[in-house]
């Protein structure tokens, strides 16, 4: 992968996720505020996990160039943002997983109360991960960019 | 003709909790395993990352199976009832490990 691929697809991978965070946002809200599961309410928690498969998609892609052209270089110069990238790692799978667990509840339970507070708990988790991931990944991609 | 829909079942929707918390729960205890004694297994072809997910994925996908084909509805409903007070100090658990597996 040349450097301006790896740089473009990097920040699509961003791009996305930010997407993916503004669309689980409708679905936590939503959960708290209305107390029947709404149509849009279920859409929209899953069309936030596809974008985040979506971003998990293209982080595993951009993978193997950064561990092989990034990593090396960013281990040398600043070691602390190479091993926040193992974080960032661990937390999208975590992310991925409660959106993934919140929108299939949503789906395949009944809408009642005890459903949707699972659901909630799973997608307010993952909006906190996915969050937390993109902060992780904002101050990793300011050291770790293609100029290697 | 109405669009066909998928039939409510609690029993699948608890056994989609338990599958993707286990999951998350094998995906750890990798890290951990790989951050205390190294990279201890490596699937021909497959990066770190990919590797862990080979696991984790099947491992979760074996217990959604199993609580949604042995589970009924009444039982996946305790199921969800008992779970929503333990998955928020257990993905706790889980994001203060990743952030704690640095260096």
């Amino acid at each position: 992968m040349t450097p301006e691929l790896f740089a473009l697809l990097a920040r699509v991978h961003g791009i996305v996720a930010a997407l993916a965070l503004a669309a689980l946002t409708f679905p936590v809200v939503s959960l708290r505020i209305h107390k029947e599961l709404g149509r849009w309410t279920m859409r929209m928690a899953e069309l936030s996990v596809v974008l985040l498969l979506a971003v998990g998609g293209a982080g595993i892609y951009l993978y193997g160039t950064y561990k092989g052209g990034v990593e090396p270089n960013l281990l040398n110069a600043a070691p602390n943002l190479a091993y926040l990238f193992e974080a960032k790692e661990h937390l999208s799978v975590l992310a991925m997983c409660t959106a993934v667990g919140g929108a299939s509840v949503l789906r395949l339970s009944d809408g009642g109360s005890v459903s949707r507070e699972v659901a909630w708990v799973l997608l307010f988790g993952s909006w906190l991960l996915t969050g937390l991931t993109g902060a992780v990944g904002v101050v990793v991609a300011s050291g770790a960019h293609p100029a290697w | 003709m109405s669009s066909p829909r998928i039939a409510h079942r609690p029993a699948w929707a608890a056994a989609s909790v338990i599958g993707i918390t286990i999951t998350a729960a094998t995906y750890m205890v990798i890290c951990v395993v790989e951050h205390r004694w190294g990279t201890f297994m490596s699937i021909d072809g497959a990066s770190a990352l990919m590797t862990r997910l080979l696991v984790a994925i099947p491992v979760g996908g074996c217990a959604f199976l199993v609580v949604g084909t042995f589970v009924d509805d009444a039982g996946g409903m305790a199921i969800l009832d008992r779970v929503r007070w333990v998955l928020p100090p257990l993905y706790a658990v889980f994001a203060t490990l990743a952030l704690a597996l640095l260096g």
